[in-house]
């Protein structure tokens, strides 16, 4: 298989196209009207499902109310009709706008508290519809609904038969070419990130709030351009079409598509209006049945479809191996990155009473190892907590290179050059070693989701750059081989290898690493020495908590003692090991004190 | 004054509803979607025993409580147990949302969609109190609603279970090192819940109907008054829904019947944009 044709099926949505453009093809090919419609009931329930993988599948938000926004669409489409404004562009518009508004409403208050507020407040959208009909019933017909809506206009040109079939695939296709860019880009890659761990997008620099808002939003766009193609496919609106049972039968093709995929949502879709539950000696037991469909695959199943055509690929994947990985030459640029000055002063941070830092003070110059080594409750991942920002300190001061940065959230601080890792590797495990690594540099640049959408310059600019460097952090580390496995499939060493790996690539200004050696053998320790000497002397500003004291002894320029609280010695690792406090804040220090009032006494 | 005990009985339904989410909560740290469901259940089979079997009514309460704990245990063992291992929460949404859908289905395909009514046990004439008029059926849901609502926040409060409850939402690992076993207290919880819908039956039934159109809107109205009273807290499901139900025999009074829930949703998200803990919370539901 050559290499373009396997980059053509695998990297582009070449296949799902010509899928596409063979279904837009049909009523020239000769489908009867039954099928033109099932053709659109499908593209239809695509757009709803695709809206709701995005918004569930990729940022767990669960939107109950997809069908309230549907029906949002559907209205506005009959109104505008009824009051002369027939051009379905503009229909498509302002159902576009009553949709993004209605995910504002129903997003915003919920998104700060669990997921469920956030359901729920969705769901109450589908008690709604009922009512606001009424209210409304001068413009929407009340129970009545609205009849003769048929024949849009697109640009003064009536639709009829299979122009508008035509016009409905091309738009679900443009959707789902949107939804996919938008997917394989960085606002993507957050969104995979933040499925995995809220506090890892936040220490990558995503917002976490900014996120869901923008997922669950853009979510809802998709219902109501379904809304607009459905009246005008049904020619008649009214609210008894917009069930519970059709919210629960989209959710459960969703999830049978598999929620957090692209192309899954055509397939769930199609499966809902051609397969047997269609039958109508299974209307009555419908709704059980997708009820329980919902339990199952929540419980055994829950990557859908497309995660078993996932897996599936990956095999076919290791059949045939792709070429040396692009860009792999002989020589990789050498690496420098850009430390600076970190101050921490007087920073005390408290827990109900329980006084976690008392009054620290530390300064770190870049070029250097600095070492925070104590027992434990000192407060060593407290003090990291409180510099990445995921802590806010009760007093004190926190400056890097100047700049102050106590109090300033997560993402912004991750955003101003701090890099960290944590106790527990938290890596994504579906994702591909060379796709962690290019998502430590999230955190510079922006997001640019309209270029991603757009396919436009800055956008490629961007994604050579990211993959240019992270290859670039992969060889100064020496794991370029692995960089198509998938992370989940590493040891443990090598992915506490990989979290410094993907901190590094984000060019921080200073990193900050949270007990790297814990759990490792000798040899990952000697890699991980490696690693964070050669991260030094490209100019990195290196804060590392740690417990094993002899590879902080081997490592370290200045070590920084802690107890309760407090910086209880400082200076070159050789003093520090020798300073009777932190030695007795190791043993302890029970009949010392007797000692010493004896040599006291004795001395005079 | 009619109005307000119309408001309050009605809102008394919603508080037990919501009372019923904070069980689940409280003692297993779940929210179950599918309690709205339970309620329904139990309205459709207090009225198959009482009035299509012809049994007494406190046969239909306990045979309710049973019927309600084992199929509530069978939910938690089957659609939430396996699935809280699991690191994202999504499918916990998925499956208790299918378990709501499941028993609607099972409800609706049994006994279709007209609505059925019964009578209440405690009769029917109209009582005045305090110049409105109430039937017997609105004092005992409220008096219900209050003594389940203070007995519940006193048993959390002040008794071991409830601490041990507390504690295991909170941290279930350092609850296990202490010895407690979390999942039988959750799994305890949902049959608790599950038995409260059950019993509450013969009760609540003559005041709502029983019929699946309504299943929306008590999943709805009991999670308003959870969240405008509080989540976690007891006494908070009761001013909740109490409250609720006034702004909503106020809305349809001086309104109209469609308004009440524009009014509520309305309500809702000025609790949640203003003080999401809801008036008596002090933990909220947090996510961030």
């Amino acid at each position: 298989m050559t290499v373009r044709l396997r980059t053509l099926l695998l990297d582009t949505p070449a296949f799902a196209l010509a899928v596409f453009v063979l279904v837009a093809a049909l009523p020239y090919l000769g489908i009867d009207f039954y099928w033109q419609r099932q053709v659109m009931l499908i593209a239809v329930y695509t757009l709803l499902c695709s809206g709701l993988n995005l918004s569930f599948g990729y940022a767990g938000e669960l939107a109950l109310g997809q069908v309230a926004v549907f029906a949002s669409g559907a209205y506005v489409a009959a109104i505008l009709f009824n009051h002369g404004h027939t051009d379905i562009l503009l229909a498509f518009a302002a159902a576009i706008l009553l949709a993004g508004v209605a995910g504002l409403v129903s997003g915003v208050p919920g998104l700060r508290l669990s997921h469920w507020s956030l359901a729920l407040v969705s769901f109450f959208f589908v008690l709604l519809i009922p009512s606001l009909v009424s209210i409304l019933s001068e413009y929407t017909g009340g129970s009545a609904g609205l009849p003769g809506v048929l024949g849009p206009t697109l640009f003064g040109r009536p639709l009829f038969g299979k122009e508008f079939y035509l016009v409905a695939v091309t738009v679900t296709l443009l959707w789902m070419l949107v939804f996919r860019n938008m997917v394989v880009s960085r606002f993507g890659t957050f969104l995979r990130v933040l499925a995995e761990s809220p506090t890892l997008a936040e220490s990558l620099g995503g917002s976490v709030y900014l996120l869901r808002v923008q997922a669950y939003v853009i979510g809802a766009l998709p219902a109501g351009i379904a809304g607009v193609l459905f009246t005008y496919m049904t020619g008649f609106i009214s609210p008894e079409a917009f069930t519970l049972t059709l919210l629960i039968a989209l959710l459960a093709a969703t999830v049978l598509g598999g929620a957090d995929s692209v192309w899954g949502a055509p397939v769930g879709a199609a499966i809902l209006v051609l397969g047997p539950l269609q039958a109508a000696s299974f209307q009555r037991f419908s709704t059980a049945v997708y009820g329980a469909f919902l339990i199952f695959v929540g419980v055994v199943f829950s990557m859908g479809l497309a995660g078993l055509a996932r897996a599936g690929r990956r095999r076919l994947l290791r059949r045939w191996p792709g070429p040396a990985a692009a860009g792999a030459t002989a020589e990789a640029p050498a690496l420098t990155i850009p430390g600076e000055r970190l101050e921490v002063s007087g920073v005390a941070k408290a827990f109900a009473g329980l006084k976690a830092l008392n009054g620290v003070d530390l300064t770190v110059e870049p070029g250097t190892i600095t070492a925070i080594i104590g027992a434990n409750g000192a407060g060593k991942t407290t003090l990291l907590n409180v510099i990445s920002g995921v802590l806010r300190p009760d007093a004190g001061r926190i400056a890097l290179a100047g700049r102050q940065i106590t109090g300033l959230r997560a993402h912004r601080v991750s955003r101003l050059g701090v890099g960290r890792t944590f106790q527990t590797p938290l890596i994504p495990p579906r994702m591909t070693v060379r796709e962690v690594v290019e998502s430590g540099r999230l955190r510079s640049g922006r997001v640019g989701l309209l270029a991603a959408v757009l396919r436009l310059p800055p956008f490629y600019r961007t994604r050579r750059a990211d993959g240019q460097a992270a290859l670039a952090a992969l060889s100064f580390a020496g794991l370029d081989h692995l960089a198509d496995e998938p992370a989940g499939s590493l040891p443990l060493g090598t992915r506490r290898l990989l979290e410094v790996v993907r901190a590094v690539a984000g060019k921080p200004h200073v990193l900050l690493l949270d007990e790297p050696a814990a759990g490792l053998d000798d040899d990952g320790l000697r890699e991980l020495l490696m690693l964070m000497r050669r991260t030094k002397e490209a100019g990195g500003t290196v804060v590392l908590v740690e417990h094993n004291v002899p590879f902080v002894m081997d490592v370290a320029d200045q070590v920084f003692a802690m107890e309760l609280g407090r910086v209880i010695a400082s200076g070159p690792p050789d003093v520090v090991r020798r300073d009777q406090r932190v030695i007795d804040s190791y043993l302890g220090r029970r009949g010392r004190a007797t000692d010493e009032q004896l040599t006291e006494e004795v001395a005079g | 004054m009619t109005i307000v005990w119309a408001g309050l009985s009605v809102g008394a339904v919603y508080a037990l509803t919501a009372i019923g989410y904070n069980i689940t909560m409280t003692f297993g740290g779940v929210f179950n979607f599918a309690h709205g469901a339970f309620v329904i259940l139990s309205a459709f089979f207090s009225w198959f025993v009482t009035v299509d079997l012809g049994w007494p009514w406190w046969t239909g309460a306990l045979l309710g409580a049973a019927l309600g704990a084992l199929l509530a245990t069978v939910e938690e063992l089957v659609a939430v147990r396996p699935v809280l291992r699991r690191t994202d929460t999504r499918a916990l949404l998925v499956t208790t949302v299918g378990a709501f859908v499941v028993i609607e289905g099972m409800l609706g395909a049994t006994w279709g969609a007209t609505p059925k009514s019964m009578e209440f046990f405690g009769g029917s004439e109209p009582l005045t109190l305090l110049g409105g008029h109430m039937f017997p059926v609105d004092v005992w849901l409220i008096g219900v609603a209050i003594a389940a609502g203070v007995s519940l926040h006193l048993f959390t409060q002040r008794s071991l279970w409830g601490l041990a409850a507390r504690g295991a939402t909170s941290d279930p690992d350092a609850a296990k090192t202490r010895g407690i076993n979390v999942g039988a207290l959750r799994t305890a919880g949902f049959a608790l819940a599950g038995a409260l819908a059950g019993l509450l039956g013969p009760l609540v039934t003559p005041k709502t109907g029983a019929s699946v159109s309504i299943a929306v809107s008590m999943t709805i109205f009991g999670f308003v008054a959870l969240a405008v009273g509080g989540f976690g807290s007891f006494l908070g499901c009761v001013v909740g829904g109490l409250a609720i139900g006034l702004i909503q025999a106020y809305g349809l009074r001086y309104l109209g019947v469609e308004y009440p829930p524009v009014l509520l949703f309305l309500v809702l998200l000025a609790v949640l944009l203003l003080k999401p803990t809801g008036l008596l919370g002090k933990r909220g539901v947090r996510a961030v």
